[in-house]
């Protein structure tokens, strides 16, 4: 519905005749405006009054924070170490098969061409020091990760003019 | 009943409205009887603790020549879809860096983008106030162009974010600086549903942020720089199911907790907090440190930028204003590291950042043009 700064519309402004004999033109449009703000807010109170009358049957936030608990606990994640859960109990044994054992599963990994299908191989290890340049000459490939930032003046470079980056 | 009573009703009614807020805010606080934190704390939880290998930065994506401003995984496969102030969409192989769509927009002037669950398209939208969808398997223009499939048109305001319903490729929900959110039919273009607005009980400042909820698809979460967050089922568009009180600046981004009843914010006055949907309570605030310090003046806080949840929960990754990326132990509220000091981190502001859907890498988008991926480089033990 469109507003206008004065309501000047003939269908929202109405003549009242009063004693005198001017007449008083009333502003039905700004009426209708209030009226509606009016009723979102006694809506709105309704909502808050039924929230409250509610609150008497809510559980605590400790029954919350339990099932959160228990979820996060019985979810695995890959971003968080198997054995985190024992607390820190690290000996130096342990940091060497670690390091050992990382490097390991990034040569298994890396043993196979094509497509390597796990983000941590991206390491030294893996790269062992090739370092390829672009097949295509317009494009710029920055050494470690072979991502291009490609000449915008290239007519190629609408997409990575790269071919199969081999810097993995 | 003329204007001037109405205003005075109307004037009525707001101080009615506050005192309510008011006695609801003192009656939950009195079923507040643990956060988070002192639960865990209780049940002798010890925090996770990261050595300085163990996320590491294993791709660097680098081919925006502005700001990065908004990243999306595809639900399946490891591709990636950034947007960024240079006024491209650029679609990425996440393992091999690679580039494979590179889309120029019509308007530069970009804020979000999402992948469809199918992978299939993008979606972005920004200061046009409209929600361009692209197909990448489109024929390129003569301009060698992907051309736009569909615009989503009739939000009065910018659009802020967007994010597909999860499992259609036909729907789609904005938020919008017209301080609504809508549910939009792709096929038709048409808006099927309208959250909030003039009339409406909605949101009283821009929308800045959603969230759908990944285990029921009809109910999704706002945040607004109205400084609450609100609560929607798509059935029923007059009114949110519940308003989330308590953060005291402009609420930016919000993003559900794995288990689908709880979801995260993050503020302008620099928190983030853990609300719980069903009962309204929040769970915990996320302080950082250097906050809690007195003395700090409001104008140095940094904002949190973007949130997002590791698979499991445990984690709460937290990207703020002044570079930092911390790294929270949800249970506990303490922060476990901070990818903004790291070996490769980003040289000015993470913008954005999510997970991928295995939950094995997360992708940071920056202000410094490039995108990284950190994924866990230390040793697992086989069960």
């Amino acid at each position: 519905m469109g507003e206008t700064s004065n309501g000047s519309s003939s269908s929202s402004m109405s003549p009242v005749s009063v004693s005198s004999p001017s007449i008083v033109y009333v502003d039905l449009y700004g009426k209708r405006r209030q009226l509606a703000k009016v009723q979102v807010l006694e809506r709105e109170i309704g909502v808050l009054q039924d929230e409250i009358k509610s609150l008497a049957e809510l559980e605590l936030a400790s029954r919350c924070c339990k099932e959160l608990e228990d979820f996060v606990e019985a979810t695995p994640d890959p971003l968080i170490a198997v054995n985190q859960s024992r607390g820190r109990r690290r000996s130096c044994w342990k940091n060497f098969w670690r390091k050992i054992g990382s490097l390991i599963q990034c040569c298994c990994c890396c043993s196979t061409k094509g497509d390597c299908t796990c983000f941590p191989c991206a390491k030294d290890c893996c790269r062992g020091g090739r370092k390829k340049a672009c097949s295509s000459g317009c494009c710029k490939c920055p050494e470690i990760t072979c991502g291009c930032s490609c000449d915008s003046t290239c007519p190629k470079c609408s997409v990575c003019c790269c071919n199969s980056c081999l810097c993995f | 009943m003329s204007v001037a009573e109405l205003k005075e009703k109307h004037k009525a009614a707001t101080e009615t409205l506050n005192s309510l807020r008011e006695r609801l805010r003192d009656r939950r606080s009195q079923l507040l009887d643990t956060d988070v934190a002192s639960y865990a704390k209780a049940q002798g939880k010890t925090p996770v603790a990261f050595g300085p290998t163990d996320l590491v930065c294993c791709r660097i994506l680098q081919g925006h020549t502005g700001k990065v401003y908004s990243l999306d995984w595809t639900p399946e496969k490891n591709r990636i879809v950034s947007a960024s102030q240079d006024g491209r969409l650029i679609v990425w192989n996440a393992l091999t860096s690679q580039k494979t769509h590179a889309i120029k927009l019509p308007c530069a002037w970009v804020m979000t983008c999402a992948f469809s669950p199918t992978g299939q398209s993008v979606a972005c939208g920004g200061l046009d106030s409209v929600c361009s969808i692209f197909d990448l398997n489109a024929a390129l223009d003569k301009d060698g162009n992907l051309p736009v499939s569909r615009m989503l048109t009739g939000h009065k305001g910018y659009v802020s974010c967007c994010q597909y319903v999860a499992d259609d490729d036909t729907r789609l929900i904005t938020g919008s600086g017209d301080q609504t959110c809508v549910l939009w039919d792709i096929t038709t273009g048409l808006r099927t549903s309208v959250f909030g607005g003039e009339y409406q009980s909605g949101h009283t400042a821009d929308v800045s942020s959603v969230s759908i909820n990944g285990s029921n698809s009809r109910i999704f979460v706002s945040g607004s720089c109205d400084a609450t967050a609100r609560l929607w089922d798509t059935r029923v568009a007059s009114r949110a199911v519940r308003t989330f009180y308590g953060h005291e600046g402009d609420v930016n981004p919000v993003k559900f907790f794995p288990d689908g009843n709880r979801f995260g914010t993050g503020s302008d006055d620099g928190t983030c907090r853990l609300f719980d949907i069903r009962t309204g309570h929040q769970l915990q605030v996320y302080t950082p440190h250097q906050q809690q310090q007195k003395g700090d003046s409001i104008t140095s806080i940094p904002s949190v930028t973007s949130i997002a949840f590791s698979i499991s929960g445990r984690l709460l990754f937290t990207s703020y204003s002044n570079g930092d990326v911390f790294v929270w132990d949800t249970l506990l509220a303490e922060v476990v590291l901070n990818l903004g000091t790291l070996q490769n981190s980003h040289e000015a502001r993470v913008s954005c950042l999510g997970l991928s859907a295995d939950g094995s890498a997360l992708c940071t988008g920056s202000w410094d043009t490039s995108l990284k991926i950190w994924a866990f480089g230390g040793h697992r033990t086989v069960i």
